[in-house]
């Protein structure tokens, strides 16, 4: 539905992809731990190896939880899809889009 | 022959009505440019009552009382040194929120009321409006002269206005009014008088007042009653412009309906602050928010408003049903929410005492033990480099697209996990806390894309004082934008509390 | 799944402030209505009536000693729920289910 207005109400999205250049931005979650009280956002470069981007979220803030280091390995989504991401990949290689969302738990 | 003294009812309809005119040389539409693109008709205008039959002259009258008896007890509370007989310091972190995210909003409702009694054609609720436009205006003044008392003692209260269009947080409810403000003067009305001040406004300014009353605060408690009597009127205003619109025509019914449903669900988000504030801010409880939601809402709200207003065909906010489900969360939600994040607002908070934990479990006997307490242990284990013995989230979390919230509301039929929504629009993604706020978002997107998103305004670079000279140089810049100074992190590393100490040491009283 | 625990009441209500004036009103109101209840909390007084409250002029003078007008009501209220279904010289009367 539109919006009723006087004239042709028309705008460009205010965060859309070009205006964020060769980055994109990247929302993570780590899912049943509402320790982290909501999902983060990440500013990365598209080019970004998946092994970077996750030391980057889980250096900086999910390694905060003392339960964080008894977790051996993690499962990962893409939205609401499982995937398998490797190290060496990019986020743009690994089908990371802005403003994804990647999702993980212990395996 | 002596003059026979005008009935109530005289008065009201020689001093609104009497007083308009018609128009001869311009045409209507001209004047009133705004009235019909909402879609609105509108056949009668004269149909319009205010049962409050308010005229200037008693409006002078009693506004003047009111703030006579505002202000004289405002002036005994700072004579008094009464900001000392406080039940804790802690509390005025509550009332940092009000001054900086409510009092800023009075006076956009001044301007918004102001436009709608410029814009509609009746002069029914034209008089009605300018009156609350003036209201509005006295209810800034009176918080702002409040908060300047704890001023001169306290961090928070520096700097409301700056802080109101830049800090992160604040974002919540400056962009609730602007959407607003930049409807239709029918969708304003609509949005603000009914949705809000009838339904929503009564949580912040009856059960939170009186928790400042319990808290030993006058001055707040004085200005919250103050400004809700004259919200008394504001909730008059809105009830009859609604009734007055389904009544004028069954085209009006479904748009009405829309925006019950758009506002309800905008302003019960805005609203969830207030939750956070009343269980965990307030040392003395009056009510929980659960309690007061099922008072206000649940019984006079569902119970009472909406019943009267099925003959219209109005059947309560499509979202209502989530509010209902999500009472047992939602001040917990927001709460850690608003602790996690305290390293970069403008108030305190802290790990909240033993017994405060069992105030909450009883109150919430269903989720608090369940899903918060535990928080609070590990984070009391989950130390960072900065000031205060416990956590802060070292990052910038995911925001709603609508309400700007970050995304921490729990799903109650998965409670160990957040609601998270998402749509694709014309090539872009946007993430929902609810389907609240994406249905919202669907009705207009044009309008959502456009948010001001404090995230990622700073990973723009749009919120630093100077550039950042290294990764560590960020928040501090941020902080800096904001004019955020001492007024950040616990409160047991704060200065509030160090000269609430200082100031209490040959008292028994002092709370540590 | 968490289970909702509901309780409903349909009733008209007015919260008062906790003042001299405030209380007069309370007694006046107990006397012109006495089915409605009260409700204490810091600062104000909820009464409460299931379907119909009247706050009479003449009432509420004979408690403050004074005379009173009625658009005085404006100094004391807090908030309320229901409709003003009626507010002149003599009453005002707060219902739901009034109609324009
Ligand atoms: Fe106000
Ligand atoms: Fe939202």
């Amino acid at each position: 539905m539109p919006v009723k207005a006087l004239y042709n109400y028309k705008f460009p999205p205010r965060d859309r992809a070009e205006v964020f250049g060769d980055d994109i931005l990247v929302y993570a979650y780590w899912i049943d731990n509402p320790f982290f009280c909501s999902a983060s956002a990440w500013r990365v470069p598209k080019n970004m190896k998946w092994k970077d981007f996750v030391a980057q979220i889980f250096g900086q803030l999910y390694g905060l939880d003392p339960d964080f280091k008894k977790v051996k390995s993690w499962k990962w989504y893409h939205f609401d899809q499982e995937f398998n991401p490797s190290d060496e990949k990019t986020l743009a290689e690994l089908g990371l889009r802005h403003k994804s969302i990647v999702k993980f738990k212990p395996a | 022959m002596a003059k026979k003294k005008l009935t109530l009812a005289q008065k009201y309809h020689i001093y609104t009505r009497g007083l308009d005119w018609e128009p001869t040389y311009v045409s209507k539409k001209d004047i009133y440019p705004y009235a019909e693109y909402e879609g609105i008709k509108i056949k009668d205008w004269n149909k319009w009552e205010d049962p409050f039959r308010m005229t200037v002259e008693a409006y002078w009258k009693y506004q003047a009382e009111k703030d006579r008896r505002f202000y004289a007890i405002l002036d005994g509370f700072i004579q008094n040194q009464g900001h000392l007989t406080l039940s804790d310091a802690r509390y005025l972190n509550s009332i940092k929120l009000f001054i900086q995210g409510v009092t800023p909003l009075e006076y956009m409702a001044h301007r918004g009321f102001a436009f709608v009694a410029r814009h509609l054609p009746g002069p029914g609720p034209r008089t009605a409006a300018f009156f609350q436009s003036m209201d509005e205006l006295r209810h800034t003044q009176i918080e702002v002269h409040a908060g300047s008392n704890f001023n001169k003692y306290y961090d928070g209260f520096h700097s409301m206005t700056l802080m109101h269009d830049r800090v992160w947080y604040l974002s919540v409810p400056k962009s609730y009014f602007d959407d607003a403000v930049t409807a239709g003067p029918f969708e304003y009305v609509t949005a603000i008088s009914f949705s809000f001040e009838y339904a929503l406004t009564n949580l912040l300014f009856v059960p939170f007042m009186s928790g400042a009353a319990y808290n030993g605060d006058t001055p707040t408690m004085t200005f919250g009653f103050s400004a809700q009597s004259d919200e008394s009127r504001h909730m008059t205003l809105g009830l009859q412009v609604v009734k007055f619109l389904l009544e004028q025509h069954e085209d009006n019914v479904p748009i009405i309906q829309r925006w019950i449903d758009k506002w309800w669900w905008r302003g019960y988000r805005l609203t969830s602050l207030v939750g956070a504030m009343m269980d965990y801010m307030l040392p003395k409880r009056v009510m929980s928010w659960k309690e007061s939601f099922e008072l206000y809402i649940e019984d006079q709200i569902l119970e009472g408003l909406f019943r009267d207003l099925e003959r219209y065909g109005i059947r309560p906010p499509l979202h209502m049903e989530q509010s209902i489900k999500e009472k047992e969360f939602l001040s917990h939600d927001v709460y850690w929410i608003l602790f996690s994040f305290t390293f970069a607002a403008a108030f305190h908070s802290w790990i909240p005492k033993e017994e405060e934990m069992e105030w909450l479990a009883e109150k919430y006997p269903r989720t608090f033990n369940q899903y918060y307490r535990w928080r609070y242990e590990k984070a009391k284990q989950a130390k960072t480099p900065l000031p205060g013995d416990r956590f802060y989230y070292i990052g910038l979390p995911q925001l709603c697209q609508v309400c700007q919230i970050p995304m921490g509301f729990t799903d109650p039929d998965d409670p160990n996990n957040f609601v998270q929504r998402y749509v694709e629009y014309e090539g872009e993604i946007y993430h929902f806390c609810s389907d609240g706020c994406k249905w919202i978002f669907e009705q207009e997107p044009e309008k959502y894309v456009q948010a001001w998103l404090p995230v990622h305004e700073i990973y723009k670079g749009n919120c630093f004082a100077e550039p950042p000279k290294g990764p560590d140089d960020v928040v501090p810049q941020v902080l800096k934008w904001y004019n955020i100074q001492t007024d950040n992190f616990d409160y047991f590393v704060s200065e509030d509390y160090k000269n609430w100490k200082e100031w209490h040491k040959d008292m028994a009283t002092v709370v540590v | 799944m968490v289970a909702v625990e509901t309780k409903r009441e349909r009733f008209v209500s007015v919260d008062l402030q906790k003042t001299e004036e405030g209380y007069n009103v309370l007694r006046a109101i107990l006397k012109d209505n006495p089915d409605a209840k009260v409700d204490e909390f810091p600062g104000y007084y909820k009464v409460k009536h299931s379907n119909k409250l009247t706050i009479k002029r003449e009432t509420v003078e004979s408690f403050m000693g004074r005379p009173w007008d009625t658009q005085e009501f404006n100094l004391v209220i807090i908030s309320y729920s229901g409709n003003f279904a009626e507010w002149d010289d003599e009453k005002i009367v707060i219902q739901w289910d009034t109609h324009m």
